[in-house]
């Protein structure tokens, strides 16, 4: 009753009440809209700010020798090829002081070194990412793992394959001589002709190279291990000999090549793991010295066939073996948050995929190229580990860092799991073997002196094969860290938070196992962008609170000119005996039944402008770069061209409920100064 | 000066009505004042954001399997389309010693644009004897023939080598014998890699790329074109890279017509950019929509302010003043009110440390829209005859 007479009473004068339905409407449309562009503006300068991604990346350190010759030695001990025994007699210091040619004293199977060191990035097993993870500013961190994958006739680039896949050769031969030969130890470079009729060529069998059958007589390098022990060649008699030519196998009968028989493998190039202390270049011929030997019906079968028969086996894994790369997000590696590497083809890996460890890979367009794999396509990869890596330092490494050359190590690795893998995307970009990229680190410099150096130190292999880390099944636990495998991301902006907290932890700088942990952060220049991105929120929280302070302004207006304009009726009705609060409730109810109708027709006009505003930003022609020729991820292109105006209910609830409650709060205050005011005073005042 | 001061006068006689109309034109002043400076906030940031990205241009072969044939006319259209800056480029041709070349030789004379984009070249710079007056700069940006050749080449610094070029090492191609002086010579027997390229008789050599450049369409390469082997660029003008991707479909990049892959790396500008022009769109569209919002809520608020004060109206009318007159003395209450607001709003803005607050032009709009909303107000309520304006039952 109280209502039905205020409304009477509010639209007794049409002239204002359909104004003030009008201006309600109008207001809440306002604060609707505000509303929404704070919203949408927030998530578009969030989604801007988003495209920066931080990521940081470990690096160790650790003094290790600088004397080649030191590696050398060691790893002729390690694997057996020199005794102890033949050691101390040839080379230790102890036995000719006085030469000074022979530096290292032999303790306990290990050498001591006594020359200089220098700090060299290394691998270290067994670091812990756990200070890493638990950082508040870090939102993912990984160690990436990497196997050797076996795929049955792979073919990979062999003038970038590892020297031992490229140049070695296993052969079976008859020399076409008439008498007995003895071979003495040759000099580098020095050769003999010899006539001769090939049997059997691991090379030949495993690229279908079928010239060396062809050949009829080889320029050979003999070189025997032991140099007091020259190699004998008897008439009539076929050999078996693991080889090394000075050119790949598909120049054979192209171009003259010396072949050197037997390969002395750790002298022609050495990776020593700084990590174990191991040498890592010779695992095909591990602990086996046995190169060369006379071949007969059933020597395989033999003790010393075995052992080359399970060389020859290593070797044939070896070659059509590819890496395997795990990771938990493609753009924490360096190259591809760098965007020196891109998805070419297809896509990169889904959310869900990382997740639920989907059985799908990305390979690089060369590679599929070669094979003629294409998206889509499935590949069966037998997984084994291998962590070849080894310092990345000229010094130590000759040619390159090699940190993507998988070996197959006769006895001693195993495939753990064969998986059948589809291809989703082909990856492609400026750090696949691009030799003229590559800047190998020198002694002692630790830091990129730019960003293109920093980057080139992270040059992929193009056999390198990417799987989601959850794919792998029985997977070795612990992925060795390094550069090139541990990475984390950060939030935007918190690099020096990130730093002190590390150095809080201990875990920046150096540790009690003589390890220096280092970390490099790249930032895609976001440092420059976030003032000015942050500026623009700044503005758009302060373009709603102004909007906010309009509606109130206009509100208060709108109170004022009611209640004033109704001074006249309140006396009246004061004067009749009507209480107070009854005047109140009436006119209050009144108008704010009033002003729902118009608040929620505002809230439709709102809805229905805003729509017709998102169809005309998506229908903008050429508004957003477009992805043609970029190096883009595949989702990432859907990501940018999503565009959403964002009203949701909350929003226009918001509205409602705001316009509502200011118009209760400021009515009702002006209601009281004026009720409290007595009827001859209100009818004596002046009206509005 | 009459109307003027009846309207100071109006304006006094109510100060708790002229506070609420100057405030509400006040914030409705500001809103549009930051929307505005909004809009021209989020322009700049996002051409500033676009400079500060870093877009590189890759070319590649199309096959992806060697490196890529990039013609210098090719190149040419691209510096036109004006995005190209910082270009590093490479080339290289086949070469022999004397006045022959061996049809497939492995050497290669490199011409470059600068020594980092060629690591065995880096790698040797620290060994190389240079001849007397040549540096690594003044060789590089020298058009003369200057040769860096390996120490196994038998040369001195400062010598003169005769040397045979072929332009192509894809065809048959014309040979250019030439008298090159050696600008420096370098060790070529430093690592595997050395020994390796010996072992297949190969060798590098290196000469300024302006000089190579030259050397095509004349003499005797008068028909041949430099090609060159690698390229990249940074780009400038990032905000309107899309003009330059649709350049490059019309040039054939990435078909078969050229036989060359252009690559991007702007994800990250797409990324970052993106969302920033989604944001300006928006905020246009939206702009003519919240003017005409603000107008029709000042229209409506001097409407109802009007409304207020039509006895005031019937006794001027009554007073025989005429409508021109009584429209007149209104108007110019609602010009003080509103300016007043205008300018409150604006200087309520700058003091609240948004010094740099730009444009203005929404100010003088804003007091257009309230202003035609207040005079339709009193044109409308001018119409009643002053009695029935008096009676006060409208």
């Amino acid at each position: 009753m109280t209502t039905k007479k205020g409304l009477l009473q509010f639209f007794r004068k049409p002239k204002i009440a359909v104004p003030y339905l009008l201006l309600t409407c109008l207001l809440t449309a306002f604060l609707c809209i505000g509303f929404v562009l704070l919203r949408s503006g927030t998530e578009l300068a969030e989604q801007s700010e988003n495209a920066y991604d931080t990521i940081g990346v470990a690096e160790f350190f650790k003094d290790v020798p600088e004397d080649r010759e030191y590696y050398h030695l060691q790893a002729a001990l390690d694997s057996g090829r020199m005794t102890e025994q033949e050691y101390q007699i040839n080379f230790d210091p102890t036995a000719d002081p006085a030469s000074g040619l022979h530096p290292y004293p032999l303790e306990n199977g290990k050498l001591r070194y006594t020359g200089r060191t220098f700090p060299c990035g290394v691998q270290r097993s067994g670091f812990a990412l756990d200070a890493i993870v638990q950082s508040p500013y870090v939102t993912l961190a990984e160690n990436r793992a990497r196997y050797g994958a076996y795929i049955n006739y792979l073919k990979s680039d062999a003038d970038h394959a590892s020297p031992c896949v490229r140049n070695d050769d296993v052969l079976i031969f008859t020399p076409l001589i008439s008498e007995k030969m003895t071979m003495p130890a040759m000099e580098h470079g020095e050769t003999v002709t010899l006539p001769v009729q090939i049997h059997y060529s691991l090379q030949a069998n495993l690229r279908g190279f079928s010239a060396i059958y062809d050949q009829t007589s080889l320029s050979v390098n003999f070189f025997p291990q032991d140099s007091r022990y020259p190699i004998v060649l008897e008439p009539g008699k076929t050999y078996i000999t693991f080889c090394n030519y000075t050119w790949g196998a598909e120049y054979i009968g192209k171009r003259d090549i010396i072949v050197t028989i037997p390969h002395a493998k750790a002298d022609y190039y050495l990776l020593y793991d700084v990590n174990t202390q191991a040498d890592c270049s010779v695992p095909a011929i591990a602990n086996d010295r046995t190169v060369f030997a006379e071949y007969y019906d059933g020597f395989l079968e033999t003790e010393q066939g075995a052992r080359i028969k399970a060389m020859i086996e290593a070797m044939s894994m070896t070659h059509q073996s590819a890496t395997v790369m795990t990771t938990q997000d493609l753009r924490l590696f360096m190259p591809f948050h760098h965007g020196s590497l891109s998805v070419r083809e297809g896509r990169a890996f889904s959310a869900a995929e990382y997740r639920e460890g989907a059985q799908v890979c990305l390979v690089s367009y060369v590679l599929a190229l070669r094979n003629g794999w294409s998206v889509g396509d499935e590949i069966t990869m037998g997984l084994y580990p291998c962590d070849s890596f080894s310092a990345y330092n000229q010094t130590l490494n000759g040619m390159g860092t090699r940190n993507f050359e998988p070996v197959f190590v006769a006895g001693q690795s195993e495939v753990f799991s064969e998986q059948t893998y589809r291809i989703i995307g082909l990856y492609d970009g400026s750090n696949l073997n691009d030799m003229s990229k590559v800047v190998i680190l020198e002694e002692g410099e630790r830091e990129p002196a730019a960003d293109g150096i920093a980057q080139s130190r992270f040059m992929v292999s193009e056999t390198v094969i990417f799987v989601p880390q959850a794919s792998v099944r029985n997977a070795p636990a612990d992925a060795p860290a390094s550069f090139l495998t541990t990475s984390f991301r950060l939030k935007n902006g918190t690099t020096d938070l990130f730093l002190e907290e590390m150095r809080q932890k201990g875990v920046l700088g150096p540790s009690a196992d003589g390890y220096t942990t280092e970390f490099t952060f790249y930032d895609q220049g976001y440092y420059r962008a976030a003032g000015l991105l942050q500026s623009t929120r700044q503005t758009a929280r302060l373009l709603v609170g102004v909007s906010l302070a309009a509606a109130t302004e206009t509100v208060l207006l709108f109170a004022y000119l009611y209640v004033a304009r109704r001074r006249r009726e309140i006396s009246v009705m004061r004067s009749l005996g009507l209480g107070r609060g009854r005047i109140a409730a009436e006119m209050l109810l009144a108008l704010l039944l009033v002003t729902g109708v118009g608040t929620l027709l505002g809230c439709g006009l709102a809805f229905a402008a805003l729509g017709a505003v998102e169809r005309a930003v998506l229908s903008a022609p050429g508004d957003t770069i477009s992805a043609a020729f970029s190096g883009l991820y595949g989702q990432d292109i859907d990501k940018t061209a999503l565009f959403s105006l964002s009203r949701a209910p909350e929003l226009f609830l918001a509205a409602f409920g705001i316009m509502l409650a200011l118009t209760a709060v400021i009515t009702v205050a002006f209601l009281l100064a004026t009720l409290l005011q007595s009827p001859m005073k209100l009818l004596s005042g002046r009206r509005e | 000066m009459f109307l003027l001061k009846t309207a100071a006068r109006s304006v006094r006689r109510s100060p708790l009505r002229t506070l609420c109309t100057v405030l509400a034109c006040a914030v409705m002043a500001a809103f549009l004042l930051v929307y505005c400076h909004n809009l021209d906030h989020t322009v700049k940031t996002m051409r500033a954001t676009a400079e500060s990205i870093e877009v590189t241009a890759q070319i590649d072969a199309l096959t992806g399997l060697d490196d890529p044939y990039l013609p210098e006319p090719l190149l040419a259209q691209m510096r036109d389309t004006g995005f190209l800056t910082n270009e590093t480029l490479k080339t290289h041709v086949p070469f022999g010693f004397g006045k022959y070349v061996a049809k497939r030789t492995g050497n290669r004379m490199v011409a470059l644009s600068s020594a980092g984009i060629d690591r065995y070249l880096t790698n040797r710079l620290d060994t190389m004897l240079w001849g007397e007056g040549w540096t690594l700069d003044t060789w590089l940006a020298s058009d003369r023939p200057a040769v860096l050749l390996p120490q196994s080449a038998g040369y001195q610094p400062g010598g003169t080598a005769e040397l045979t070029l072929l332009s192509d090492d894809r065809e048959k191609a014309p040979r250019l014998c030439v008298s090159m002086l050696v600008a420096g010579v370098y060790n070529d027997d430093l690592d595997d890699e050395d020994r390796l390229m010996k072992a297949r008789n190969e060798r590098f050599a290196f000469c300024p790329l302006p000089w190579l450049r030259s050397q095509y369409g004349q003499g005797d390469w008068v028909d041949r074109q430099l090609q060159y082997r690698y390229a990249d660029f940074t780009l400038q003008n990032k905000e309107n890279i899309n003009t330059f991707k649709t350049k490059m479909t019309q040039m054939g990049f990435n078909t078969a017509q050229t036989g060359l892959r252009l690559t991007l790396n702007d994800h990250l500008l797409i990324g970052a950019i993106n969302p920033l022009k989604r944001t300006v769109t928006l905020m246009r569209v939206l702009l003519p929509v919240l003017f005409a919002m603000v107008g029709l809520l000042g229209a409506l608020l001097s409407y109802l302010t009007m409304h207020g004060r039509r006895r005031e109206l019937a006794v001027m009318r009554s007073m025989g003043q005429t409508r021109g007159k009584a429209f007149l003395a209104f108007f110019f209450e609602m010009l003080l009110l509103c300016m007043a607001g205008g300018l409150l709003g604006y200087l309520a803005l700058l003091a609240g440390d948004r010094g740099g607050l730009r444009p203005l032009w929404p100010l003088p709009l804003l007091w257009v829209c309230y202003l035609a909303g207040g005079a339709i107000a009193i044109r409308l309520l001018d119409r009643p005859n002053v009695l029935a304006l008096l009676r006060d039952d409208v």
